[in-house]
């Protein structure tokens, strides 16, 4: 992808991310308290709602004048006080490039969550699983400006964490964006990512052609990333093996992200660019509309 | 041999290119570049084992669709094969009479144009030929192993018979035939029979020509002196010429040329000293060069050593005095004949004996009298109008001649040696006034001169048999023939009796004894030219069909075969679409 196309797709998610805000999970807690009021009820001086007394309750937090009033226990709740931050990795090997969409689609979900977490008055850091893991240039600052993305390397986000482990803030939120196409354990590969991790979010971006092969007949695959080749003669049986191997790949995905309180989504990327559509984010409350 | 009745068929070729075409597009890989193969990977694992085993591959299918379409192409066509099975079979009788190696004018004899004309039949008719040799007697060529080999077929028709039996062969050839066979003849002349219709072509390649030729030859040495005599004949309507060369051992003796009136026979003789080499008598080339030489061996007649014993002084003097009419007797003491009239003499070991028998009731017998024409006593006797006196004895042995049940004279074997009986009283009898006399008495002594070691006639005419009377216990000789091919002859019965069937000297060789014999032409029928003609008598049945008849459909043939590999092609297909199907359920499992 060149640097022009990679700087539009930077662009338009960072975009199509000022409509939206980050929402963080309820266990995300600073311990000296934070700069940011979380949506969560907390401890800060800042009033939120009142509601009916609940067994369990700070007893200091019930509002007398209320009982006195209406002779029901009524306690004042208040806004949570948090100092959120957001882990982006995003997956460079190559496999990410087979398409201009499909790098674009990822380069696009780390612009939106990015900006989303900006407008959450939450601070975020993209992190490239190339080689070794690495922060991008400026990857703190507006997605516009990150520098040196390259889908060009060979080995699996995994390869490079085992190469050099990444400085992921503590508690964060981090979002891992990759196709997941390789074989490894998928609860050894989330466990990486969840050591001291608030939530784990995993973005799985495939092309079309990948969730469901077209073509037909006599086919020489190139693996993209070991350059393999092998030669097939491709039927409706060939491919329905195929994408039955790719559903029980991707319910292992699940089943390990529901074992380790991972949220996991699958996007097209072709959708996603062409219709915007970010329902899968909002409806698994990753990100709210402002 | 081929024939294509549809050949627009063969556009059914276009096809080809078309499918191999089509073949490898559909086979071509398009390369992709995918984000990972490993879920590709496992549709091409093995179900059992370890690495799999790339097998070179070989596009079967492919094949078997080309091999299907050139069939199918060659099934439109309608290919006709030639089968030998559906050929219809010819017998060819070949005239192989020396006639045949006459030449035209041009050169060319009628064996030459023969072959010519069967090569063309059997090209044209597509027949499945056999022949058959018309010579002195028919003989079948059996071509079944090297069909149709006319190399073979000009080295056995070689035309050096004297008569050619194109009758008895047509009748060979048909009992051999079957009901579909057809036949033809090649000869030189006109046939004289009424041919079958639509079975026999007699094709006549003949040429009508003048020729001088041998009509007789002979030699005899008497008194120490050799005598030959020929005799030439002008076969034409025409005067004729012709140089007349004797020579002996390559040097001529004499030559004079004569000139011949229309027909006419020319005698000459030459007598020289006995000498025992062959007197050659050539005469120049003409039309027909195979009669154009004589070769003639010295024939000295040996005469017989006799005994005579005969008490009646009448018998006697008759007996005495055809004796010696015969002039090849002379009387000794150590006889090889008695002739007598006691049956106290019995033959033995060292001599026959001829007993007369005289009756004492005899009776004059005037016939019919019936001859043992195989038995050499009776060659050349013919007793039409003859009176025979005799009695009613009883004789022992093979009778000779006899008359009713009276038999007049026997001949008994005794230990190799022949006890001759003939019951005879002149007084009632007039044989002995007739030729029947001497001949019978020639004949008892040329029988016993053919008992003596050697060829009894040394000079043969062509088709006559060399008998050959060869010493005891003689197991093999050895021939050579005229052409000097040498042959070994196995020797059962102390004698041999050999056809002379070409021309030329005979030699037989026993270590070291030789005898040898001269075999001469001297056929007028043969020489004679002028009945020789072309011509064509006879029609076949069908006969713009038979070339068709012989032509086999091959479409058949192809449509089962293409049957067969559709069958095989449906067989791949199922069996490797039926590979990914199982790999698919054992991973569900």
């Amino acid at each position: 992808m060149d640097k022009e196309l990679q700087k539009k797709y930077l662009q338009k998610g960072e975009k199509i991310g000022t409509a939206y805000k980050l929402l963080f999970p309820d266990n995300l807690v600073s311990g000296r308290g934070g700069d940011k009021m979380s949506n969560q009820t907390g401890s800060s001086l800042e009033f939120k709602d009142f509601r009916h007394y609940q067994p369990g309750d700070d007893l200091r937090n019930i509002d007398w004048n209320a009982y006195a009033r209406s002779d029901n226990l009524i306690v004042k709740t208040f806004h949570k006080e948090v100092n959120p931050h957001i882990d982006i990795i995003l997956d460079c090997s190559k496999s990410m490039a087979i398409k201009d969409e499909k790098s674009g689609t990822a380069i696009i979900l780390a612009a939106i969550l990015s900006t989303a977490a900006a407008n959450s008055k939450s601070s975020h850091k993209l992190w490239l699983a190339a080689d070794t893991f690495k922060e991008t240039g400026n990857s703190s600052g507006r997605p516009s400006n990150w520098e040196g993305i390259n889908f060009n390397h060979n080995c699996p986000p995994t390869e490079a964490y085992k190469k050099m482990a990444p400085n992921f803030v503590h508690n964060s939120i981090r979002v891992l964006i990759s196709d997941l196409l390789w074989l490894e354990d998928p609860e050894t590969v989330l466990s990486y990512f969840n050591h001291q991790a608030a939530s784990i979010i995993v973005l799985e971006v495939l092309t079309n052609s990948e969730e469901s092969p077209e073509f037909r007949g006599n086919v020489k695959f190139e693996d993209s990333e070991s350059g393999e080749i092998i030669e097939l003669y491709l039927d409706e049986t060939a491919a329905a093996d195929y994408i039955a191997k790719l559903s029980a790949h991707r319910d292992n995905w699940y089943r390990a992200s529901q074992r380790i309180g991972a949220t996991m989504i699958s996007l097209s990327s072709e959708e996603l660019l062409e219709s915007k559509n970010l329902d899968k984010l909002l409806k698994n409350q990753i990100l709210g509309v402002l | 041999m081929f024939q294509l009745v549809n050949p627009w068929a063969l556009l059914g070729l276009i096809s080809l290119p078309i499918l191999t075409a089509l073949y490898f597009l559909r086979n071509r890989h398009r390369k992709i570049k995918v984000s990972s193969i490993i879920f590709w990977q496992t549709l091409q694992k093995p179900k059992q084992g370890g690495r799999s085993i790339k097998n070179p591959r070989f596009p079967l299918l492919f094949l078997l669709e080309l091999l299907i379409l050139i069939l199918l192409t060659a099934a439109g066509t309608r290919i006709l094969y030639l089968s030998r099975s559906q050929r219809k079979p010819i017998m060819i009788i070949l005239d192989n009479s020396y006639s045949m190696s006459a030449k035209d004018l041009k050169g060319k004899s009628a064996k030459e144009k023969g072959i010519i004309y069967i090569k063309k039949i059997i090209k044209d008719y597509n027949f499945d030929p056999y022949f058959m040799l018309a010579g002195d007697s028919p003989n079948f060529i059996d071509n079944s192993d090297n069909f149709p080999n006319f190399k073979e077929l000009n080295k056995l028709w070689q035309c050096k018979s004297k008569y050619s039996c194109l009758k008895r062969a047509l009748t060979e050839a048909k009992k051999i035939a079957n009901e579909n066979s057809y036949f033809l003849v090649i000869t030189d002349k006109a046939p004289k029979m009424n041919l079958k219709k639509n079975k026999v072509i007699w094709k006549a390649l003949g040429y009508k020509n003048s020729n001088i030729g041998f009509i007789n030859a002979v030699r005899k040495t008497i008194d120490n002196k050799d005598q030959c005599l020929w005799e030439l004949k002008n076969f034409s309507d025409i005067p004729g010429q012709t140089t007349v060369s004797i020579e002996c051992v390559e040097k001529i003796l004499k030559e004079k040329k004569y000139n011949f009136k229309p027909n006419e026979t020319i005698k000459f003789r030459y007598s020289f000293p006995e000498i025992e080499i062959p007197i050659y008598c050539k005469i120049s080339d003409d039309s027909l060069n195979y009669d154009n030489e004589s070769r003639l061996l010295t024939h000295k007649i040996k005469k017989v050593p006799i005994k005579i014993s005969i008490s009646n002084k009448k018998l006697n003097k008759i007996i005495y005095s055809v004796l010696k009419s015969t002039n090849i007797i002379f009387h000794s003491e150590k006889p090889k004949i008695v002739f007598t009239d006691s049956p106290e003499i019995k033959a033995n070991e060292d001599f026959w004996v001829v007993q007369i028998i005289q009756s004492k009731n005899p009776r004059a017998f005037s016939g019919p009298f019936i001859k043992n024409s195989v038995h050499p006593i009776n060659e050349g006797i013919d007793l039409r109008g003859t009176i025979w006196g005799a009695g009613k004895e009883v004789l022992k042995g093979i009778p000779l001649v006899t008359v009713g049940n009276t038999t007049l004279a026997a001949d008994k074997e005794i230990n190799n040696s022949h006890h001759i009986t003939i019951k005879y009283n002149p007084e009632y009898s007039n044989i002995q006034k007739s030729f029947n006399f001497p001949i019978l008495f020639w004949n008892i002594f040329n029988w016993r001169n053919n008992e003596n070691i050697g060829i009894l006639n040394r000079n043969l005419r062509l088709g006559s048999n060399i008998y050959l009377k060869l010493p005891k216990r003689t197991t093999e000789i050895k021939l050579t023939t005229p052409d000097g091919t040498i042959k070994k002859i196995s020797i059962n019965t102390n004698s041999l009796i050999y056809p002379a069937n070409t021309q030329g000297i005979y030699s037989f060789t026993k270590k070291e004894q030789s005898w040898s014999a001269a075999v001469n032409v001297l056929s007028e029928n043969e020489s004679d030219l002028s009945n020789s003609l072309s011509g064509e008598w006879g029609k076949w049945i069908n006969e713009n069909n038979i070339s068709e008849q012989s032509f086999k459909s091959a479409s058949g043939k192809f449509i089962m075969i293409i049957i067969l590999l559709l069958l095989i092609h449906q067989f791949l297909i199922s069996k490797s679409s039926l590979h990914i199907p199982k790999q698919h359920a054992n991973e569900k499992k």
